[in-house]
């Protein structure tokens, strides 16, 4: 065999640069500037996104788990991977929670938690520094300190909760390989971070910031100077005639109310200069968005039926609070067991805090909706110098300080944001002619709750502990932010709605504008005390109920504004008064109840408006098919669609004088349905840009034609025009859910929009078993791989419940168990 | 090394690094020393890696894939813009593939550059 000769090295050289590309190019993150992770690790099938789909990773087998010193018990789950969790005691529990959370929903918290903070672009690179920026400006670092050092200085029983959480979420952390990090850490090449309570704290204030941060005084203030107070009146009253409050006006007040008189009417020495000056109908140049983020549409029902409307003689509860619906879901189910405290509750909790936010056990239920009362102001100030450094506050000069945060940036020079802060709040906008700018505001969120006898913890660990629906309304007085409308049952009978939070006392009128920053007595003269809440017990009627409107009746002697819904509240309060009885299955048939009475109220006089005589056979047929719709928004309904637009496209070309987009207040849809009925020459609905004169009739007309134009009469339904999804929380593609073909749409029970709606239903009919159902759209797991990723997402849309029992440890439907021992 | 004995030790190696859970590149590492130590026949050698990193990676994946019902792969897929999971599976496998073909290849050219090899 003849022996061969040296090769030459040109081909080891070839050999050894590709080798060498491909190391390189698998190790580098953002390969060819993609937004792709280190692809060598992530297509490993033993480190990458495969170790997703290990039967570890997507199911819960049995365990046994000795790091912590510290506490013991057991978590069992049940074949939806539900965990119910055994402790010794309330802080074991809280342990538990934290470290099936973090098995569950590690992303999510981190992610949730970082979005509060404004650290996003840590991870996720420069393109997310605005945003972190507007967040730090905002001041949720500021209130998530101020939160946490409350919990710690005046709650500490409270605050071991905390972190006996923390400790079972970081020994979650402290055991996971780099193989099984959730796959959107491999996706963005991120690792987990610990926890601390602060981060729980951060959770809180996000939650604040999506119900409670909504106002528009900004708005208002601009929409009074350009339109004249008159005009402002008209289109903007603070009240709608037609509402069907959630205290019914039959309660009366018989409390002496505290004096609030420390404030004073709004720009009391401020008055709009420009009224009138300019034709109110001009169109004004576009200005920047409000500095407040404007929530994304949130709504929710609760109520409850007492013994003479209930089946079964004993109280049956409903709640569906409505947020953004993501995968995985924004809450996550549990069932509390602990032996010091004699606990056994059940319900939905919010990844990132311990305990049970919305949830029953044997003796009592309770659920929440969102109150919407306006709790932010914006102060001008009286500046001293020009680099406003200085300001008067009652004459006296005041010293602006501030606050330094860092904003830490992938692959970047870290940054360092500086806000300054006033006695109000902080400043966001340091512009010169920014909408906001060196206006400072103040959020409740940002305040120091009154003295109260438990924290944030201990309001809900009341209810989770409560015997009656007395206990829980002893729990509920130490409850303050953000102000929620909790409904109340117990098995005896009792039923309540219950209105909680801090509501700042206001004098009359006092709030929707912008204030003077420069006296003292402009701010709030502290909070409502609880006993004067406003609040609802075993009423005559038989339920009570809540969506969202308005408080309470115009003789509650407090002033207050806010955002309110005009009409589920309504249709809501109509169906439980004429329905005689109802069973838990008519109670869940509500909660899918698509019928929207803003169609009833407004389809009348659309249709009206048409003109009829010129009208071919087959828009004549359209005119009778729309004539006939329920105004139920089913899936498959296509005059729904029709109506959709019709509704958009008059509303529209109304408000084109004064849209949202050039800063002006939003015309509420009760006050347009009230202006077409009543008042259909009106000038609002004359386009200034045309010669002749507009009528509501015209207008009408002129979208109906429109929407004729483009109209397929077999074109699509209302769920694709809907075009509403479950998407990823990270917007990842493919993570999210396929086109929803629930019925629903805003402003039915069925709140179900492009990416919010029911973000949980749940059924209780107390008795001496509570029986229970409740169902999220999505699913516990937050794996992707994970069969429990979306499994309760399709029950969800198609209107079906799980049960809900309460378990002991020996249930033999509990189906795996992690034991901790020592 | 004959060809089927560098196919083996490659595919051997991997699924080690499979086991161990070890960073994607220790493997093509450890191959790529062990082909400059051992004497291997003349002829590329890309082949044999190539095949090694298929059978194994595309293998794990269609593993994972298959037991996992496509869950993952489905999802991902659409992430990538890919129509289906199984192409998933087949990009591991390549990718796999790719990666311990240049190793094998890399080294055993490397090591005829300098040492005079038997011709197969």
């Amino acid at each position: 065999m003849a022996i061969q000769k040296k090769k030459s090295p040109i081909q080891a050289i070839i050999a050894l640069i590709l080798l060498g590309a491909w190391l390189t190019f698998n190790s580098l993150s953002a390969p060819l500037g993609l937004p792709l992770p280190a692809l060598g690790d992530f297509f490993n099938p033993s480190t990458g996104f495969w170790q997703q789909a290990a039967y570890r990773n997507t199911h819960k087998s049995d365990r046994e788990i000795s790091i912590s010193a510290a506490y013991v018990g057991q978590i069992k789950f049940s074949e939806r991977g539900v965990p119910h969790f055994f402790a010794p005691d309330l802080e074991s529990a809280c342990y538990l929670q934290g470290y099936a959370t973090a098995s569950d929903r590690l992303f999510q918290m981190d992610l949730s938690s970082r979005a509060t903070a404004g650290r996003l672009s840590e991870i996720l690179g420069e393109g997310l520094i605005d945003y972190d920026r507007a967040q730090i400006r905002r001041g949720y670092r500021e209130a998530a300190k101020r939160l946490e050092s409350d919990w710690k200085e005046n709650f500490p029983k409270e605050y071991a909760f905390l972190e006996a959480y923390s400790r079972g979420i970081n020994d979650f952390i402290d055991q996971l390989e780099p193989e099984d990090y959730p796959i959107e850490f491999k996706l963005i090449g991120h690792k987990p971070e610990y926890w601390s309570p602060y981060k729980s704290a951060l959770m809180t204030k996000g939650m604040s910031k999506t119900l409670s941060a909504r106002n528009h005084d900004l708005e208002a203030s601009y929409s009074i100077e350009q339109l004249g107070q008159e005009t402002f009146d008209m289109l903007f009253p603070e009240r709608n005639p037609r509402q069907s409050p959630i205290i019914s006006p039959s309660v009366k007040y018989d409390f002496t109310p505290l004096d609030t008189s420390q404030g004073h009417m709004p720009l009391a020495n401020k008055k709009p200069t420009v009224s009138n000056k300019l034709s109110w109908w001009e169109q004004p140049e576009l200005i920047d968005q409000s500095p407040m983020p404007r929530s994304p549409w949130n709504g929710s029902n609760n109520w409850a039926v007492g013994p003479t409307k209930s089946s079964t003689r004993k109280p049956i509860l409903a709640n569906d609070p409505h947020l953004g619906l993501t995968l995985p879901s924004i809450w996550y189910e549990v069932q509390i067991h602990t032996q010091a405290e004699g606990l056994l509750t059940r319900g939905v909790s919010l990844p990132g805090l311990p305990l049970i936010v919305i949830g029953f056990n044997k003796d009592v239920a309770w659920g929440v909706t969102n109150c919407g009362h306006d709790v932010t102001d914006w102060y001008e100030m009286d500046w001293v110098d020009k680099g406003h450094t200085r300001y008067l506050l009652d004459s006296q000069e005041m010293e602006v300080y501030y606050l330094y945060d860092t904003i830490t940036i992938k692959d970047a020079e870290p940054i360092v944001e500086t806000t300054p802060w006033t006695v109000w709040g902080p400043i966001i906008d340091t512009t010169a002619d920014g909408r906001a700018s060196w206006l400072s505001m103040h959020w409740l969120s940002h305040d120091q709750p009154p003295v109260r006898d438990r924290g944030d913890l201990g309001v809900f660990a009341g209810l989770m502990a409560a015997s009656s629906e007395a206990d829980m309304q002893q729990a509920l007085r130490s409850y303050f932010d953000p102000a929620q409308n909790f409904v109340l049952a117990d098995r005896y009978g009792n039923i309540a709605m219950r209105p909680s939070g801090g509501f700042p006392l206001r004098p009359p009128g006092q709030g929707r504008f912008v204030l003077d920053g420069s006296r003292s007595d402009q701010g709030w003269a502290g909070t409502i005390p609880p006993e004067q809440r406003p609040a609802q017990r075993n009423p005559q009627r038989g339920f009570v109920a809540s969506a969202n409107q308005r408080t309470t009746a115009e003789d509650y002697p407090y002033h207050y504004i806010g955002n309110f819904d005009d009409y589920r509240g309504r249709y809501l309060n109509r169906r439980l008064a004429q329905v005689e009885t109802f069973n838990q299955r008519a109670i869940k048939d509500l909660q899918q109840d698509a019928y929207s009475l803003y169609a009833e109220e407004l389809m009348p006089y659309l249709l009206a408006r048409v003109d009829r005589e010129n009208m071919n056979t087959s828009e004549r047929s359209l005119l009778s098919e729309l004539a006939d719709w329920n105004y139920i928004y089913k899936a498959n309904s296509k005059p729904a669609t029709f109506f959709h637009r019709w509704q958009a496209k008059v509303y529209d070309l109304t408000i084109d004088e004064i849209r949202r987009d050039s800063g002006f207040l939003e015309l509420e849809t009760w006050r347009f349905v009230d202006l077409l009925r009543n008042e259909p020459d009106h000038k609002i609905f004359d386009i200034d840009s045309t010669k002749a004169k507009e009528t509501a009739a015209t207008l009408t007309q002129r979208a109906f034609d429109e929407i004729l134009e483009s109209w397929d009469e077999d074109g699509i339904d209302w769920a694709e025009e809907r075009n509403a999804y479950v998407g990823h929380l990270a917007r990842i593609n493919g993570f999210g859910s396929k086109l929803l073909r629930s019925p629903g749409t805003g402003q039915a029970l069925n709140a179900l929009r492009g990416s919010s709606g029911p973000s949980w239903r749940m059924v209780v009919e107390l008795g001496d078993e509570p029986s229970a159902w409740g169902v999220i759209p999505g699913g516990s797991s937050g794996n992707p791989a994970s069969p429990h990723y979306d499994d309760a997402l399709h029950e969800w849309a198609a209107g079906r419940y799980y049960p809900l029992p309460l378990r002991n440890s020996d249930d033999d439907e509990l189906r795996s168990t992690w034991t901790f021992t020592r | 090394m004959t060809r089927l004995q560098l196919f083996i030790f490659a595919a051997i190696v991997l699924i080690v690094g499979q086991l161990l859970s070890l960073s994607w590149w220790i493997p093509l590492a450890v191959v790529f020393v062990g082909v400059l130590i051992a004497t291997v026949r003349n002829g590329r050698a890309f082949m044999q890696g190539f095949w090694a990193g298929l059978l194994v990676w595309g293998g794990m994946a269609t593993y994972y894939h298959f037991s996992n019902q496509g869950l993952l792969g489905d999802r991902l897929a659409v992430t990538f813009g890919l129509p289906d999971g199984w192409l998933l599976v087949l990009v591991t496998g390549l990718w796999g593939a790719i990666g311990m073909g240049l190793s094998t290849w890399a080294a055993q050219s490397l090591r005829a550059s300098f040492v005079s090899l038997r011709p197969n």
